[in-house]
């Protein structure tokens, strides 16, 4: 299931300055530098320590991070019945990725997996107030990003079709045939 | 280090880091409550940069730079204000010397209204000895025109020092505002971080919207207020309609309050009870209106209070900061009810 937070946007960036971090990310790469630097004081630059939680499953969501610097695990917390099962490990996210991006887009969003920091990681939150007020004082640099962000999740809603295409092609032909 | 002794820390960090946000939260508002005519200032400069933000946004919109529209605004602002107090000084000065002059005769004609007054309720000296409602007044009135005149140079002072710090607070609010609630949030724990960014976002929002709410209203009062007091011709309407749209911002007790000046004239000039009527019928259109059509449409859309709840806001309000308690009582009453209300979904999103 991994691929479907695999990120196929990712650039091989390493320690920039964020306004080039912020460039190279595909979400932002049609911005110009005008529109860069506007972005750059709407975002926000978190620091998280091992293990800790960007977010957790079933929380309200505001918006998406972009990871910096370490890597962040996406994990399926289930809870079936009374017994607890241990959590379902998606991906581990590494420096260029970004997540909970859908956030930005649904009304009232509740987040599908929990996020955990990997080691040390910086994150930059980029969140729906910050897009709205962004959008508000240069509605073309908002355009641009949420065109962008069309994208990404057209992408994943492809991804998860086809994974899903896949999977059933497989449970039907494991099912016993009938005779 | 093992996963433990991470979380452990991870806990502890969390709690320093709380405790410096919510330090630094108390040091502003100790300095807003303590610091003389620092809340008022403040007050007044996040109402001009409500008003002036959706211009600046405009503005940059159109492809100006952020702080270039913000110089040019305040300084639109002031050009237009210079002629407006330019354009308005004579009527305003003029008024003030016509009431100079009739002054006298509405101090006459409420000291015989209350000599009258007195002769009448005379039978009730055997009830209650002697009312000396004469004497009372001239006290209290003395008492009044004394701290007037003691209070004038601190009132000045007052208003000179908010005239100065309003707009220059209210500048970095539009220029630097974001900033400075990034230090902020860069203070806030991880795990508390989105709650406190949505619940900025909202309260800001609701803010906005009720200050440009309230201030049309009050305009709109003020401008209704005026027509029907000119249509009556009765004396100093724009005076009295200033007064009206500004003691409007304080709910159910200030229309009330605002139309007190012209009744308390209208009854010393001795127009009678159908005179006290006819100069009543302006207040009460305008707020028949407000009341019908403004509210329902623009404010009660943005705060939805519960009748009992704004009273009892006003009442602590008007205990704590007097007359500016009273306007700021709904605004922050609204604050804090969306605050309560997302923490408590949060706390519950959390255990669920």
């Amino acid at each position: 299931m991994n691929y479907l937070w695999d990120n196929f946007f990712r650039k091989g960036q390493s320690e920039r300055t964020l306004a080039h971090f912020l460039k190279d990310n595909f979400l932002f790469e049609d911005l110009t530098s005008r529109e860069i630097n506007l972005l750059m004081n709407t975002i926000h630059v978190r620091k998280y320590r091992p293990g800790e939680y960007i977010f957790r499953q079933g929380e309200a969501g505001v918006g998406m991070y972009i990871l910096s610097e370490g890597n962040v695990d996406i994990v399926v917390e289930e809870d079936r019945q009374d017994e607890k099962e241990s959590d379902a490990f998606v991906t581990r996210l590494k420096p260029g990725d970004f997540f909970g991006e859908l956030a930005l887009v649904e009304q009232k969003s509740r987040r599908s997996a929990s996020a955990i920091s990997c080691g040390e990681s910086t994150l930059i939150g980029f969140f729906k107030p910050d897009l709205n007020d962004l959008t508000e004082r240069s509605p073309s640099t908002g355009v641009k990003i949420i065109n962008k962000l069309s994208e990404v999740l057209g992408r994943r809603l492809r991804e998860t079709t086809s994974k899903i295409t896949e999977l059933k092609r497989q449970v039907d032909f494991l099912k016993p045939k009938k005779t | 280090m093992d996963k433990l002794a991470w979380k452990r820390r991870i806990i502890r960090e969390r709690r320093i880091q709380m405790v410096a946000f919510l330090l630094t939260m108390i040091l502003i508002a100790t300095m807003l409550l303590k610091v003389d005519n620092l809340l008022i200032s403040f007050v007044l400069a996040f109402v001009i940069s409500y008003l002036f933000s959706p211009i600046v946004n405009l503005l940059e919109r159109k492809g100006f730079h952020r702080s270039f529209s913000i110089f040019g605004l305040f300084g639109l602002t002031s050009i237009i204000l210079t002629l407006l107090i330019a354009a308005l000084s004579p009527v305003l000065f003029g008024q003030i010397s016509e009431f100079r002059e009739v002054f006298p005769r509405y101090v006459r004609g409420l000291t015989d209204t209350i000599n009258q007054t007195e002769e009448k309720l005379y039978f009730l000296t055997e009830f209650f000895g002697d009312l000396n409602i004469t004497e009372t007044f001239e006290y209290y009135m003395r008492i009044f025109t004394q701290s007037i005149f003691e209070d004038i140079p601190q009132i000045l002072s007052q208003s000179l020092t908010t005239a100065f710090l309003a707009p220059l607070l209210a500048f970095f609010m539009l220029k630097d505002g974001s900033k400075f609630a990034k230090m902020l949030f860069s203070m806030v724990p991880n795990n508390l971080f989105e709650l406190t960014l949505n619940l900025q976002h909202q309260i800001n929002t609701q803010m906005g919207d009720f200050i440009r709410a309230r201030l049309l209203e009050a305009a709109f009062v003020g401008v209704v207020t005026w027509i029907g007091l000119w249509i009556i011709e009765f004396p100093f309407a724009p005076l009295l309609a200033f007064f009206a749209a500004i003691t409007n911002l304080i709910p159910y007790v200030g229309p009330v309050v605002g139309m007190v000046p012209a009744l308390v004239i209208s009854f010393i000039n001795g127009d009678g009870m159908v005179g006290l009527f006819i100069t009543s019928v302006p207040y009460l259109i305008a707020q028949i209106i407000d009341v019908f059509f403004i509210i329902p449409i623009v404010v009660a859309k943005i705060v939805d209070l519960h009748a009992v709840t704004v009273i009892l806001s006003l009442i602590i309000g008007a205990q704590l900061l007097g007359v500016l308690g009273m306007i700021i009582a709904i605004p922050v009453t609204s604050a804090l009810k969306v605050t309560v209300t997302n923490v408590y979904r949060h706390i519950l999103d959390f255990r669920s």
